[in-house]
């Protein structure tokens, strides 16, 4: 199975050590910690989830069983927030281009693996939800309720 | 940092080349239509972020509203603007918007104020206030209409124009940026946050300091190797709570028409303070405000990820347009000069001297 980054409803920036994420369609916006920054640089290479265990593993000193888990967990997260979509399907010529581990998560000494985190912020909803208006004036243009929120800061 | 215009298009409403050609065309001949109904043009001239801008008012009432906010960036430059801004209101004229181009049912979107946007036009329809922004970048021409300029929101007085300038400096490589700027000629810091945090707090701090003022909630950012930050707005935001702080502004404050929102009151730095005013630093730093109470102010270097997080969304979500651009260009910011995290004291004298102490240092 393979994932891309829902792109352009999110954008992103990753750092050193973290990755800032925005979804633009719904206000949400994220940060990833190191192991989660490594798993989507892999998901934005477009590897399958078998080769994102595997690149994962060549860099991190992983536990059996726990490891997979929690980062399928961590992709599922992912998938749950609409910051990754599901590829539709594989075609014949992605099949044929095998896609490989950037170099970045292959070199170096081996890290201790963490549970990849994906801390989730919500308070910039307020500023894109407002409330939408469907009555118009004989012009066209949308008529104000007279008991309508004031929404814009 | 790159300024080109992203492919994604934001579009909220269909609204093609040609249809939007023949809208900004109404809208304009309304306003000029405006201005002979309005007793002519008043014509006002300002040098903003290194661009040359002509206001153009029909008729008097709009202009004691909309320009004390950057009357510390007067021109005394007065003619071949780069951008006109034509500038009226239907209650003090009666002339009226023209006509929706589209149909309505294709253009109203979900949860969102009515904005459409193509490579030339940019159009911010925000219908709880009445409030018209549309931009011809081609032309170089922008229209503000307001239905009354009597229900202008105090939003607009303090920051007026913000979506027209948004798009006009997203095209010209520099970045509209939610932020208070406060330093020195040799060079200042930003402090960012979204509302509440402390922004306006810690820059109203500054002016019993030996720092500058350059802005408390918007300001521009340009795209050199080290930053420079421009003034915007010389508008002062004062809580009901920190009048007391500053008794002399008291008779200059502007008070929000209705208490809706918790709108603070505000005032113009130029006009009180003139001497307190910088239109232009070098940025130095990226500080992030928490209020804690404590006895002393403490400041922590932070990782740049931690800079944009509180940088990114608040400015993002609140400028129409260019979503990816601005969030990418703030990117940029933080991985060009240093974050810190800036622990506020209860007495604010003291996260002042702090913060002035911080920057003769860094």
């Amino acid at each position: 199975m393979k994932y891309r980054i829902n792109k352009p409803d999110i954008v992103l920036e990753y750092f050193e050590d973290e990755t800032v994420l925005i979804n633009l369609k719904n206000g949400n916006y994220y940060s990833i910690d190191k192991v989660g920054t490594d798993i989507l640089v892999l998901i934005e290479a477009e590897l399958s989830t078998d080769q994102i265990l595997n690149g994962i593993k060549n860099k991190y000193n992983a536990y059996p069983g726990n490891t997979d888990s929690s980062i399928k967990k961590f992709i599922t997260q992912l998938h749950n927030e609409k910051i990754i979509r599901q590829e539709e399907k594989t075609s014949v010529r992605d099949k044929s281009s095998e896609k490989k581990v950037p170099d970045s998560l292959k070199k170096g000494t081996k890290l201790t693996f963490s549970t990849p985190r994906l801390n989730k912020y919500t308070d910039m909803q307020e500023l894109l939800l407002l409330d939408p208006i469907h009555d118009v004036d004989e012009t066209g243009w949308p008529k104000k309720k007279p008991d309508e929120p004031f929404n814009q800061k | 940092m790159s300024l080109n215009l992203p492919d994604r298009s934001d579009s909220q409403i269909q609204c093609n080349d040609s249809k939007s050609r023949l809208f900004f065309t109404k809208v304009k001949k309304s306003y000029q239509k405006a201005a002979a109904a309005g007793g002519g043009e008043i014509r006002r001239f300002y040098e903003i972020g290194g661009s040359h801008l002509e206001l153009n008012f029909a008729g008097l009432k709009g202009v004691p509203l909309l320009t004390p906010a950057f009357e510390h960036l007067i021109s005394k430059k007065k003619e071949k603007a780069e951008l006109n801004i034509c500038i009226w209101d239907s209650a003090s004229t009666g002339i009226t918007l023209p006509s929706v181009p589209w149909n309505v049912n294709d253009c109203i979107s979900r949860n969102q104020p009515w904005r459409f946007r193509n490579k030339r036009y940019d159009m911010l329809f925000q219908p709880e206030n009445n409030i018209l922004n549309l931009m011809d970048s081609a032309l170089n021409e922008a229209c503000f209409w307001i239905n009354d300029f009597q229900n202008l929101p105090q939003y607009e007085i303090g920051s007026p124009l913000l979506a027209v300038f948004h798009w006009w400096f997203s095209r010209r490589h520099l970045q509209l940026i939610h932020a208070a700027a406060v330093g020195r000629s040799d060079g200042g810091v930003l402090i960012v946050g979204k509302g509440g945090s402390g922004k306006s707090s810690i820059a109203l701090s500054c002016l019993r300091s030996d720092l500058l003022y350059t802005g408390d909630d918007y300001c521009l950012i340009s795209d050199k190797a080290l930053p420079t930050v421009h003034s915007l707005y010389s508008t002062g935001k004062l809580n009901d709570k920190d009048t007391s702080l500053f008794p002399g502004l008291k008779p200059s404050l502007h008070k929000p028409k209705s208490p809706k929102n918790q709108e603070k009151s505000i005032f113009f730095i130029h006009r009180i303070f003139p001497e307190k005013t910088l239109n232009e630093f070098p940025l130095k730093a990226v500080l992030i405000p928490k209020l804690t109470g404590h006895a002393s102010p403490h400041i922590e270097k932070i990782p740049p990820a931690s800079g944009l997080l509180a940088l990114g969304p608040s400015t993002v979500f609140q400028l129409p347009g260019f979503e990816e651009q601005t969030f990418r260009n703030l990117s940029e910011v933080v991985k060009k000069v240093p974050c810190y995290k800036l622990e506020l004291a209860k007495e604010r004298d003291k996260n002042a001297s702090a913060l002035s102490r911080f920057l003769t240092h860094l």
